[in-house]
């Protein structure tokens, strides 16, 4: 009977899985940082989009997501500049999304959230790897807000570093990515 | 009992967590329609404007003596030369406002770009922009008519296409208005310019211009350009082989004064700076 009990709960729990879906008219915001000598690009875009299925087993949150940004809209501020990036070094045309497709390993509860590590593959200018990313994700009216900040070794995504006057990159950029995810309908 | 039911529920939470998921993914954005990287092939405008906010700077060179001159004048770069400072603003990103100023005649001129249609295509994607100017004559070395024949207009229709991403190809008509400003009644000159860039590498790319007069006044001959461009990051490096050495377009477009064909060229240069305030 016991067991029973338990079974009903799990199933309970495991049913209130939930997908949630990036809202894309909120206030999102992706941001890379490249601090090279001399010149320090900051590139934006709010062209975020994906989902995640929330699952909570046993009081623990766990779940599924697929994160993309969609790389031509990527603003450094300067249009020629963007040109340069989108055509020379991530080639949008051939890989328009750089994306990010993983599962929630561990999720810890803080004060006003979850404090969460992912696992998946980043998938990006045609080469994928394996990456751990943390990030802090907290309840809002309607449903998730997430961040997280990690670092991209251009190299390990055999992206060409711009050696040449106004794009000077840095070896490694800094990624700051900020979302909204709202229940989907 | 209870083993059976942890196998149901077991497989009910499988089929849960194998959901897939409705979300599906948009089709990527495809950004702003750009053929030429420049603004200019040599002396005549491509199609393409800056992002809103951009500024850029531009320094131009024509050294007067022809490349003939020899070694003695260094292949005409001891000078004198013809000098052009320009600077372009970009309104928004389809309109473009340029101040241009060079040192023959003292010529000053306004132009405005606008970006007026683009039309997608996977092999001939193409691009077209007008371009009108106003151009003042405020120092010269001979009397004209009247104080408002210093003043010149043109005005361009600009058709760019790129194609395999590699080879552009521009046709530029222009029309201008008070092409001889010493002459007693106004002339025009009706041009039909033309070029092909192609772009060997994400750096370096060669171009060729013509622009020959087609109805009205003209200088002696219709003007030609060879040239290799240096693209760096926000910069561009033109180093030009031209038969005419005027900078400022209400002067080139009058025409040129040496035969390129019988080697009476000229070398010049452009180079031009992306500034963000």
């Amino acid at each position: 009977m016991k067991h029973l009990t338990f079974s009903v709960l799990f199933i309970a729990a495991v049913v209130t899985a939930q997908e949630y879906h990036v809202d894309r008219k909120a206030e999102n915001l992706v941001k890379f940082t490249s601090d090279a000598p001399l010149e320090k690009i900051v590139g934006t875009t709010k062209a975020i989009d994906g989902y995640v299925l929330l699952q909570s087993i046993d009081g623990k949150q766990s779940g599924e997501f697929q994160f993309e940004v969609d790389l031509a809209t990527l603003d450094t501020g300067i249009g020629l500049r963007n040109r340069h990036m989108r055509d020379n070094y991530l080639e949008t045309k051939r890989y328009p999304f750089a994306v990010y497709k993983g599962r929630i390993i561990e999720a810890e509860e803080t004060a006003d959230g979850y404090r969460v590590k992912t696992q998946g593959i980043f998938d990006l200018h045609g080469v994928q790897k394996e990456m751990t990313i943390d990030g802090r994700v907290t309840a809002t009216e309607k449903g998730y807000r997430a961040e997280s900040r990690f670092e991209i070794a251009l190299a390990d995504f055999k992206i060409e570093r711009p050696q040449l006057m106004l794009l000077k990159v840095g070896e490694v950029v800094q990624v700051e990515v900020e979302f909204y995810v709202v229940p989907a309908k | 009992m209870g083993k059976r039911i942890i196998a149901i529920a077991v497989v009910l939470s499988c089929t849960v967590w194998a959901q897939t998921p409705s979300w599906q993914r948009r089709a990527p954005e495809t950004g702003p329609l750009e053929l030429f990287h420049a603004l200019h092939v040599s002396m005549l405008p491509t199609a393409e404007t800056l992002q809103q906010g951009d500024l850029e700077f531009e320094v131009s060179h024509r050294f007067i003596p022809t490349i003939d001159s020899g070694a003695d004048a260094f292949y005409g770069f001891d000078g004198p030369a013809n000098i052009r400072l320009a600077l372009d603003y970009a309104v928004t990103d389809r309109l473009l406002i340029t101040v241009g100023r060079t040192n023959v005649q003292d010529n000053l001129e306004l132009q405005i770009k606008y970006k007026a249609l683009q039309f997608r295509h996977d092999r001939f994607p193409v691009l077209v922009s007008l371009r009108g100017g106003s151009a003042y004559n405020s120092e010269i070395f001979a009397p004209v008519k009247s104080s408002v024949r210093r003043w010149q207009f043109y005005g361009q229709l600009i058709a760019n296409t790129l194609v395999g991403e590699k080879l552009g190809i521009g046709v530029v008509p222009s029309y201008l208005y008070n092409s001889h400003i010493f002459c007693c009644d106004p002339q025009y000159s009706f041009t039909f310019g033309s070029y092909v860039q192609y772009y060997a590498s994400p750096h370096w790319s060669v171009f060729a211009e013509w622009n020959p007069t087609v109805s009205g006044w003209r200088k002696t001959y219709d003007s030609f350009s060879l040239g290799l461009e240096l693209e760096t990051g926000g910069h561009f490096f033109k180093i030009i082989l031209t038969n005419n050495d005027k900078l400022n377009s209400s002067l080139f477009l009058a025409g040129a004064d040496r035969d390129f064909w019988a080697g009476d060229m000229r070398f010049g240069f452009m180079i031009t700076r992306l500034i963000k305030l």
